[in-house]
């Protein structure tokens, strides 16, 4: 309704000022009266004509904003001075008004030739809009630098931060009064350019109410250029229905059989003193037992068959599988882990990313200078002395620097991705390369093995994710959409989903049968840095450049919950094993935190998670090394690991 | 209009040889060189962050080039940042300087050291949820108790005298400090390793001789710098008191029991606070006990200059603090002192201890008793033979008197001071 009205308006605009050129003065007075009935509505903000004079005054303007674009600067100069000095009741309301005047005032010099009065507008404002302790993201900063750099008009259309910005309504909103102050400034001073600007540009919303004390409420998302060019896109994909549940697992069956024989048997004859149960008792005790067989069964039948062709499972892993559920600690906010932290020294800045294989016996490590190093953490310490540094054994075969790692379930295999554009496969048996899957023409950031083995997925500076199997050289599917480089690149238990998180903010899910996007999460505030599926399948933790750690609903699009976890970027997530009771996270700030997560309780319920909160149980500090990487083994043991960095003076 | 002005595109057309560049055409292509460069800094950038680095390296920004079809920049791989200086005569223009090296020189040179090859260590960051103090770990503050301490004491401090008078606020918080222990009978649990520490300490402080000179220094050194050993201090408080009364008459043990609180004091990592009332009754009697040592004539005195500056370690770490410390220490300096029953040995730890915590003290305690006790001093000199052990406690005395005095003024200030006060 609103954009209807601002662009009959702004149409309304041109044709006076082409009736005013051809002296057709009747006509023009006519429209002006018409167009006085329609902006009577509330909404618009186009000047009221004062029907004597005003008319010749506005169109006066219009014309001469042809003619002088320096009309812009002055008009915008105008706006932020009154602003600035309007009382401070009303200042932090009228002060969201001013970005997006600013940056269509900027593009609209640009596109009228004059980049020089751009660029001085935009060193004038720049600090002032790009200042990161007022926003506490680097966002606006981000967009900002990304404007400066358009000087000429045929760069409007390749820029991508530009396209975005002309693409969509700013929302605004405004407390009845601040609107009203705003719109008699307008027009006691005329100012039309910044008038049309805002008619066109900004979706302005009045709320009653009292005005806001904030320019930035915290519990309010911050608008983004780029995230709100998608908007439409967004709400239509995170409709799809989802399929979320976990495959059915032979292991875990017979791993619950073996339970369940154990437990059963036992219903007692006598109580704990020694008298004999009577009838009632043991009733209750055998309903109970029957309750819980019937909850084992009905979370079984929860658990779907795999759509997608799956591998068999290799030889020996099952009994390792069974042996590590029977030996897994169970954790919860009272039940913490012993956490094993490898520091990686004598690496000068060279360490790009570490992985651990799921049993914690092996640690990989890729560099700079091409190398994957693997150590061997499990070997016992020999002579029982000193377990010192252990050999490593280098795989060489890139070219360029090894950006992500990853192991296969059995951990016979190890996948590495490389500024090269290939992802290799490597034997940890033979230490040695078995292939390389070229396809991406950009540095690979990330890959990513299959839970169940025989597929993975690799992200990529293309702007692209694939999904791979491992006995083709070529990509199964391409995952298109994302409109930056892709980092993070996950899978979801079930085989079924691949989580890709890019460097444009947002986190998406696809599903790998058809290659499709299923999933567009919007909120984060920088790039995303690392992501974590609940085992469950039901949530998907993402860690952004900022330090926030955000945890999503996946089968409502929604997020759950936002903490600021560190305070650098979020190199690495990862969830506890079994029921998900905790989230491990490691930052570049030297930390590593332990998050309750509490979905496990509320979940058995029935009832939604989100009551429970993300909140902070540990902290590990260490001594000088960013935590590159966590991951808790099948036996939940946690481990870390990072580079020794001591800071140069 | 952009960044770059027209004379760095000229400068660069002149180093690339591209004759004259028109200074309209150099005006067109500032702007578009400015977007590639944004576009390389971008890319770089994303390079660093994959590297999980906070600074740019010329790395990345060949990493940035090649990825955009672009020659890389080569011969800027060093780790050591280039210096650029400017160009005579021309201020937009910058060059890298390099020195002139002669390869023979170089030629004849050792081969660098190899690089130390990476490796990881692996140590213990939580041990069911708790993080070992292990010298692998960091340090976590545990200061926290200390603003709520701090205001206690200041409640004390603002009373006129230092006598304890039942003011509102220091009956308010000495049922505070009395809780305390109350809140905290949870069992004190010592792993195994640290009871084993304790073991060896404990046999080293008490057997005579035992060990040798290599183990004691160890001791030290791991007590000084150790960061996990705060679980056994107050282990190790209760039993440095009690080896103190039963050491007096080894100036060795003394000794050693000495170094042993010092380096607790040097341990950035132990917060002593609850235990100086322990630790500072051992300095005080090695400072001012009557007999040191089997005999007067052994070399008690640089046991007792030791302490002395022990006292002033004391002050100067937990005086800010804790301001009573300071007046609690020297009033029982000045009784000590002031009582003319007490040794001359007792007197002379007297006067260094409070010679130790500064003129201000010196001025205030010392001189105004001098006086009166310059007669008992006279005396003590010129009395008995000249060989006699009192004269030369005597002697002792006087210098360190004088030594105190030395410190504190200068000559004029002296007279003065002296002036004022007979």
């Amino acid at each position: 309704m609103n954009a209807d009205l601002s662009k009959e308006a702004s149409l309304e605009k041109l044709i006076l000022q082409y009736l005013e050129k051809k002296k057709y003065a009747q006509a023009s007075r006519a429209l002006r009266q018409d167009s006085r009935a329609l902006q009577g509505s509330d909404m618009t903000l186009a000047p009221q004509p004062d029907p004597k004079k005003g008319l010749i005054q506005d169109l006066i303007y219009y014309l001469t904003a042809e003619e002088d674009p320096g009309q812009y600067t002055k008009s915008f100069d105008r706006l932020a001075t009154w602003v600035d000095n309007s009382l401070d009741q009303y200042k932090p309301e009228l002060r969201r008004i001013l970005y997006p005047v600013f940056i269509h005032t900027f593009l609209e010099l640009v596109d009228r030739g004059a980049p020089g009065e751009a660029a001085q507008l935009m060193n004038r404002y720049k600090k002032q809009f790009g200042d990161s302790v007022v926003h506490a993201s680097k966002m606006r900063q981000q967009e900002l630098d990304d404007l400066q750099g358009i000087s000429q008009k045929p760069q409007i259309a390749t820029n991508r931060t530009a396209q975005a910005a002309r693409s969509m309504l700013y929302p605004v909103k405004l407390s009845t009064y601040s609107y009203e102050l705003l719109t008699s400034f307008m027009q006691a001073h005329r100012l039309a350019l910044t008038l049309g600007i805002i008619n066109e540009h900004v979706n302005l919303q009045v709320v009653q109410g009292k005005p806001a004390k904030l320019e930035h409420e915290p519990d309010e998302e911050e608008v983004s250029l780029l995230t709100g060019h998608m908007q439409e896109d967004v709400s239509a994909t995170n409709q799809k229905p989802l399929l979320l549940g976990l495959l059915k697992s032979v292991v875990e069956e017979k791993f619950e059989e073996m339970q369940a024989a154990k437990e059963s048997p036992e219903i007692p004859e006598v109580d704990e003193d020694g008298k004999p149960l009577t009838k009632k008792a043991r009733t209750a005790l055998l309903r109970a037992a029957e309750k819980e067989r019937e909850k084992r069964l009905s979370a079984a039948s929860d658990k779907i068959d795999p759509e997608v062709p799956l591998p068999p499972m290799p030889e020996g892993l099952e009994a390792e599988l069974l042996e590590d559920l029977e030996n897994r600690v169970s954790l919860s906010d009272a039940a913490l882990p012993s956490a094993i932290f490898y520091t990686f020294v004598n690496t000068h800045q060279t360490l790009n990313c570490v992985n651990f294989s799921s049993n914690g016996g092996m640690i990989a490590g890729g560099f700079a200078d091409s190398s994957v190093r693997v150590y061997n953490a499990s070997k016992p310490a020999a002579d029982g002395a000193k377990p010192q540094r252990d050999e490593a054994t280098v795989l060489r075969g890139h070219s360029r620097p090894v950006y992500g790692l990853d192991f296969s379930l059995d951990s016979r295999l190890l996948l590495s991705a490389s500024g090269d554009g290939t992802v290799r496969l490597w034997s940890t048996d033979l230490f040695a390369n078995l292939v390389a899957y070229r396809g991406h023409t950009f540095p690979v950031w990330d890959v990513a093995m299959c839970g169940q083995g025989h597929y993975f997925a690799s992200a990529s500076a293309d702007r692209t994710s694939r999904v791979w199997c491992t006995e083709r050289a070529q990509p199964l599917r391409t995952l298109v959409g994302h409109h930056s480089d892709v980092s993070v690149v996950r899978w979801h238990p079930n085989c079924h989903y691949v989580a890709t998180g890019s460097h444009d903010r947002t986190v998406r899910l696809w599903d790998i049968r058809d290659g499709r996007s299923q999933r567009i999460l919007v909120g984060h505030r920088s790039a995303i840095t690392s992501m974590e599926f609940a085992p469950d399948g039901g949530t998907l933790y993402s860690g952004d450049e900022d330090g926030c750690v955000s945890a999503w609903d996946l089968a409502q699009a929604k997020r759950l919950h936002h903490v600021a976890a560190h305070s650098g970027p979020v190199w690495s997530l990862a969830a506890s094993q079994g029921s998900s009771a905790l989230l491990a996270s490691g930052g570049a700030d030297n930390t590593l935190k332990l998050w309750s997560v509490g979905g496990s309780a509320a979940g058995q319920d029935g009832q939604p998670s989100s009551a429970s909160d993300l909140k902070q149980l540990q902290s590990y500090p260490t001594k000088a090394t960013p935590v590159f990487a966590v991951k808790f083994t099948r036996r939940n043991l946690l481990l870390g690991s990072g580079a020794l960095t001591l800071r140069k003076r | 209009m952009s960044l770059l002005s027209k004379a760095i595109v000229q400068a660069f057309a002149d180093s690339v040889a591209v004759g004259d560049l028109a200074p309209e055409a150099a005006d067109a292509l500032a702007p578009h060189l400015e977007v590639r460069l944004r576009e390389i800094i971008q890319d770089a950038s994303k390079y660093m962050r994959h590297s999980k680095r906070h600074t740019l390296s010329t790395e990345d920004v060949n990493s940035a080039l090649i990825s955009n079809l672009k020659e890389p920049v080569y011969g800027y791989g060093s780790k050591v940042p280039a210096g650029f200086s400017t160009a005579q005569g021309l201020r937009d223009t910058f060059f890298v300087q390099d020195a002139l090296c002669d390869i023979k020189e170089t030629l004849a040179q050792p081969l660098p050291k190899c690089p130390v090859e990476v490796g990881t260590l692996p140590h213990w960051l939580a041990i069911e949820g708790k993080q070992p103090a292990t010298a692998e770990n960091a340090v976590i503050e545990r200061r926290k108790p200390a603003a709520k301490r701090v205001r206690a004491v200041a409640g004390l401090d603002s009373r006129p005298d230092a006598a304890p008078a039942a003011t509102a606020s220091g009956r308010g918080n000495e049922p505070e400090e009395r809780a305390a222990p109350v809140n905290s009978v949870v069992k004190h649990v010592l792993s195994q390793e640290l009871l084993l520490y304790l073991d060896r300490v404990t046999g080293l402080l008490r057997g005579d001789g035992m060990g040798g000179q290599h183990l004691e220094v160890g001791l030290l050194t791991s007590l000084a710098l150790d960061p996990g050993l705060m679980p056994l201090l107050p282990y190790l408080a209760q039993l440095v008191s009690e080896e103190v009364q039963k050491a007096l008459k080894s100036l060795r043990r003394l000794r050693l029991l000495l170094k042993v609180v010092r380096a607790l004091l040097q341990n950035a990592h132990m917060s002593l606070e609850g235990h100086l009332h322990q630790l500072i009754p051992v300095t005080l009697t090695c400072l001012v006990a009557k007999n040191l040592g089997g005999s007067p004539a052994e070399d008690h005195w640089s046991l007792r200059d030791a302490a002395a500056a022990m006292v002033g370690l004391i002050i100067a770490r937990y005086g800010a603090d804790y301001p009573d410390v300071q007046t609690r220490i020297s009033r029982q300096l000045l009784t000590a002192f002031l009582d003319p029953g007490r040794p001359l040995a007792t007197h002379y730890g007297a006067v260094r201890g409070l010679a130790a915590m500064g003129p201000r003290v010196v001025r205030l305690l010392l001189v105004p008793y001098m006086p009166a006790y310059s007669g008992l001093l006279e005396r003590a000199l010129s009395g008995g033979r000249p060989s006699s052990v009192r004269r030369m406690e005597a002697e002792r005395l006087r210098s360190a008197l004088l030594s105190a005095f030395r410190l504190a003024w200068t000559e004029t200030s002296m007279a003065q001071a002296v002036k004022s006060h007979s």
